[in-house]
């Protein structure tokens, strides 16, 4: 394959990606692609597809045609610059397991997976822990390391989900509906956090629910009704003439927001 | 001369010979078989898949059954590869049912293990009368009294060079799975941690749960058809089931979870097997089925850890998301 110049400066490539669950068509040819150091909104109705772009990107769902390119690469040997945290419903949050276990699944590296760390005499696994350590308490969860992820509430639930990412000292941040259950003020926290991460140019792309907030804290947007419907500046991918005809293309007759 | 002078110097109290050559080979049958059941089953109770766990213990069934025809002996081999030819057609079935039929998954597992289970039994009882070594009692609930050793009679001779060679193979091989089991758990805790919390997150990182369920899989296959022998097919759901689900209501933390989880079997193994062979002569007159008893006293266990967290939240001590 020959690379377009500068390919391996762009976090995410969509080339003509199609994508069907089930036999049903989700995503039809979708171009796109992804500016560095910027954070972009995927926003879009109900069953639009939004989660199954994430899904086709980093290889868990099969596309039919066209590719996901990371760096110029495919996702296999992209996947330790990249951090994905999933929709909040895919985990059962009543795991016996605690936040930070949960976040040193993201700072664990090959043999932090198959070793026990009473084998392990390196020293390894404790400079993973007391990273991981770290990641909770700049989200504020300092306290709650040891608590069981059960007794968190949902926005410190999230916290806990994107100090994992954080732990994984990504240059791409995949997050599926990062701000569902989350409060106002976390949310605005975590904005901050994202931003900081975007200013040392790492790349955030997230499906995102509320219209508003896509428009004024994000830089670009991604609007999709199994094609793409507009791309380009958060606030005029994003305007009304543009969200209006994704609802009708995705045949909602209300135009109310997903 | 007093009684105990004639024996032969050396000689193994008559007690002890009696547990050695009787109980001790089917007390550590029941008690490995229980441990690594409950040991397994505990990450099928994690990921909210005890139903699985009951459906692979039913449907293996014609999977066995035709192994034994088939090959006219119950070798391990060919058992397992039956049990987990019939556990793969049931899983391609409920699958297809679940597509085409569009019925809900629990009631595609319900349809296809009760089938699969009930053709076990026909062929079972069609073959019945050829085979003295494979009959619905033994699938049901075991063979412990076939585990009896002719044990030595003298300390010497317990200890001499070739003593052990007569132990019955079948408890053996149960203790192997359980050591295999728990080296795999104890090498692959992180990793299986991981994927039963958050499979997708695990994908992105290439960690492949699909292929590390299935591996998991099949060695819960592994041990419920090893465990035929010893506690039946009935038993193996209870203890796949049971001990899992009682630790889960006691801890919140994975490793007590898992440790519980396998102490509750073992105990349950231990005690039922005592209650069967020796308080229920006493009781009732006679010895009675050991996997029954063991089944029981998991289920007893899993009422009372019930009651226990039920009564914990009612008088609100147990932790809650308000709470912070």
């Amino acid at each position: 394959m020959i690379l377009r110049r500068g390919q391996d400066e762009v976090p995410l490539a969509l080339r003509s990606l199609s994508v069907a669950y089930r036999g049903v068509p989700a995503l039809w040819d979708i171009s796109w692609e992804a500016r560095k150091g910027a954070m972009t909104a995927i926003v879009g109705p109900n069953g639009a597809g939004k989660s199954s772009l994430l899904n086709a990107a980093i290889g868990a769902l099969q596309p039919i045609s066209g590719e996901a390119l990371f760096w110029g690469q495919p996702f296999q040997h992209a996947r330790a610059r990249v951090a994905y945290v999933p929709q909040r419903e895919s985990v059962d949050w009543d795991f016996p397991v605690t936040a930070l276990e949960v976040v040193e699944m993201g700072s664990a590296r090959q043999l932090d997976w198959v070793l026990p760390r009473w084998i392990r005499r390196d020293g390894a696994h404790r400079s993973h822990a007391s990273e991981a350590r770290a990641c909770l308490e700049e989200l504020g969860l300092g306290a709650f390391a040891d608590r069981p992820i059960g007794q968190l509430s949902g926005g410190q639930q999230q916290r806990v989900f994107l100090a994992r990412a954080l732990a994984q000292h990504a240059d791409l941040l995949l997050l599926d509906e990062p701000f569902a259950g989350v409060d106002a003020e976390t949310e605005d926290a975590l904005f901050q956090r994202l931003r900081r991460l975007c200013a040392d140019g790492t790349t955030v792309i997230a499906v995102h629910h509320d219209l508003a907030s896509a428009r004024s804290r994000f830089d670009d947007a991604m609007l999709l009704a199994g094609a793409v419907i507009a791309t380009g500046p958060a606030r005029e991918a994003l305007s009304e003439d543009n969200v209006r005809r994704a609802f009708e293309t995705a045949g909602h007759a209300s135009h109310q927001l997903v | 001369m007093n009684a105990t002078d004639n024996a032969p110097a050396g000689a193994i109290p008559q007690g002890l010979h009696e547990f050695l050559s009787l109980d001790m080979m089917p007390l550590i049958a029941v008690t490995a078989s229980a441990a690594t059941l409950a040991l397994l089953g505990s990450f099928l109770v994690l990921r909210r898949q005890a139903m699985l766990g009951d459906a692979i213990a039913h449907s293996v069934l014609p999977g066995l059954v035709v192994a034994f025809l088939l090959t006219g002996s119950r070798a391990a081999g060919p058992m397992f590869l039956g049990a987990a030819l019939a556990a793969a057609c049931s899983g391609a079935a409920i699958g297809v049912i679940t597509r085409y039929g569009r019925v809900e998954r629990s009631a595609a597992i319900g349809l296809v293990y009760t089938t699969m289970f009930a053709l076990g039994v026909l062929l079972l009882e069609l073959n019945g009368g050829a085979n003295v070594d494979l009959d619905v009692d033994c699938v049901l609930s075991g063979q412990l009294e076939l585990m009896f050793w002719s044990a030595p009679t003298t300390w010497s001779a317990l200890f001499a060079e070739g003593a052990l060679a007569g132990l019955p193979v079948q408890p053996l091989r149960l203790l192997g799975l359980l050591f295999l089991s728990c080296a795999t758990v104890t090498l692959g805790w992180p990793l299986l941690r991981a994927v039963a919390f958050d499979p997708a997150f695990a994908r992105s990182r290439g960690l492949r749960p699909a292929s590390i369920t299935a591996g998991l899989m099949a060695l819960t296959i592994l041990a419920i058809v090893l465990s035929f022998d010893a506690v039946g097919s009935i038993l193996a759901v209870a203890l796949l089931t049971c001990p899992p689900a009682t630790a889960r209501l006691l801890t919140d933390r994975m490793r007590s979870y898992v440790l519980l989880s396998v102490g509750l079997g073992a105990a349950a193994g231990v005690l039922g097997y005592l209650l069967a062979t020796q308080a229920a002569p006493l009781l009732l007159g006679a010895s009675v089925d050991a996997s029954g008893t063991v089944a029981a006293l998991s289920g007893v266990g899993l009422a009372l850890a019930a009651a226990h967290t039920a009564r914990t939240r009612a008088s609100g001590h147990a932790p809650s998301p308000t709470d912070l």
